[in-house]
């Protein structure tokens, strides 16, 4: 009887061992899931600060310790426009867990003022500025509460000012500039111009998230669900 | 008439009976101690599965947080905050009364001020990205360093651990 139970207490035992161990892993893989994504934080800002730093320092690099673990980059391949495709792992009490990314770090040039890029039709109105909006520009070493009128409206489209909306320096645009008249615009105003360049940006995440999405046979999916399928429209649907 | 006798290998002896009552108590007292470290194990098991909830409701609740403030929400330049753990994993700022546990953030906010565990933060790292590493807080950081100690109790049993974060502002 005494090995009965002994052998009973025994299983009893493992058993509950192996329940708590499992719950122990399911918490370490969280724990790695958030060490991991601490890592892509870690990188990001790396890459922010030094945008040559996966080429001055490349990949793989030394695991970083992180509280219970640990994360590491095992690769960075470069993309164009300042991006990298990053691998990374993560490892807490043994359990590990990878993730592949992409980060980059985007440098736009924008001449003399702020650019508002709309459709390419002139005659679209891009911008309206309306109540008692005000456009300057700050200079800080007088501090923030200086307006100057060294602001300036690059629009590819057309601009509309209503109300009181001033805008302290010059309007530049595509199509019309149209300025209600308790509105004003302090400096030069140039209509119906050449556009404005605007640097376009082809993410290297594009082409993967086309290759990833799958299309659904919707009329399959109807067949099955009936009326509770309501197939989601726009560019969203990957359906036939 | 015939008279039946003991012989030496009938019946038990007193040592006998002690040596078998003592195997019993054993097996008994055995049974008692693993059903006790069963019951331990049970709520271990049962509080590690709460604190993994609790974990993730404690990071998507700072998350929510707007960063320029967090040195005021999370503790006037402290960079730290209490919570209490609910029993559905939710975490709250004031005691409700039934809380399951408690908990605390610690933002470590100070450039030149970060622990070891944070990877090779601890030498000092410019979190804000303004090219100098400051020897006090900052607020407008973009990394930043996060502790997360989370303490249950059920039933006697405690489980205090924390989890060291990097979090990007975006």
């Amino acid at each position: 009887m005494v090995v009965v139970l002994a052998g009973m207490c025994f299983a009893l035992q493992m058993t509950s061992v192996a329940l708590f161990r499992a719950a122990e892993q399911k918490l370490d893989l969280q724990e790695s899931a958030y060490a991991v994504d601490s890592g892509v934080a870690y990188y990001i800002t790396q890459l922010e600060l030094d945008n040559q730093i996966f080429v001055n320092e490349p990949a793989p690099h030394a695991p970083l310790a992180l509280g219970r673990g640990t994360f590491q980059l095992l690769d960075a391949i470069p993309g164009g426009a300042g991006e990298w495709e990053l691998g990374l792992s993560s490892n807490v009490d043994g359990i590990d867990y990878r993730l592949r990314g992409i980060v980059g770090y985007r440098q736009l040039t924008i001449p003399q003022g702020l650019v508002i890029n709309g459709t390419g039709d002139p005659t679209d109105v891009t911008l309206t500025i309306t109540g008692a909006a005000e456009v300057a520009s700050y200079d800080p070493t007088a501090g923030p509460t200086t307006q100057n009128s060294d602001a300036g409206l690059w629009v590819n489209g057309s601009v509309v000012l209503n109300g009181t909306a001033d805008v302290q320096g010059d309007a530049t645009a595509t199509g019309t500039i149209s300025v209600a008249s308790g509105s004003s615009i302090s400096g030069s105003i140039s209509e119906n111009g050449d556009e404005i360049p605007v640097d376009s940006f082809e993410s290297m995440a594009a082409p993967i998230i086309a290759d990833s999405r799958v299309s659904n046979d919707n009329a399959q999916l109807n067949a099955i669900f009936g009326s509770s399928w309501h197939p989601i429209g726009g560019p969203d649907n990957f359906g036939d | 008439m015939t008279q039946s006798k003991l012989t030496k290998s009938e019946g038990f002896t007193l040592i006998e009976f002690a040596m078998a009552l003592t195997i019993f108590s054993v097996g008994v007292l055995g049974t008692v101690a693993t059903f006790g470290s069963l019951n331990n194990l049970g709520d271990q098991r049962e509080l590690e599965v709460s604190r993994s909830t609790i974990l993730r409701n404690a990071i998507a609740t700072l998350q929510t947080v707007d960063y320029a403030d967090v040195p005021a929400s999370f503790g006037t330049g402290s960079g730290q905050e209490s919570f209490w753990c609910r029993s559905d994993g939710s975490v709250v700022f004031t005691d409700p009364g039934d809380a399951i546990g408690v908990g605390q953030y610690i933002l470590f906010v100070d450039e030149s001020a970060i622990p070891t565990a944070f990877a090779d933060l601890f030498l000092g790292f410019d979190l804000n990205g303004n090219g100098v590493i400051e020897n006090g807080p900052v607020t407008d950081y973009r990394l930043l360093p996060v502790r997360i100690t989370i303490s249950l109790t059920e039933q006697g049993v405690v489980l205090a651990k924390s989890s060291d974060l990097l979090f990007r502002a975006w």
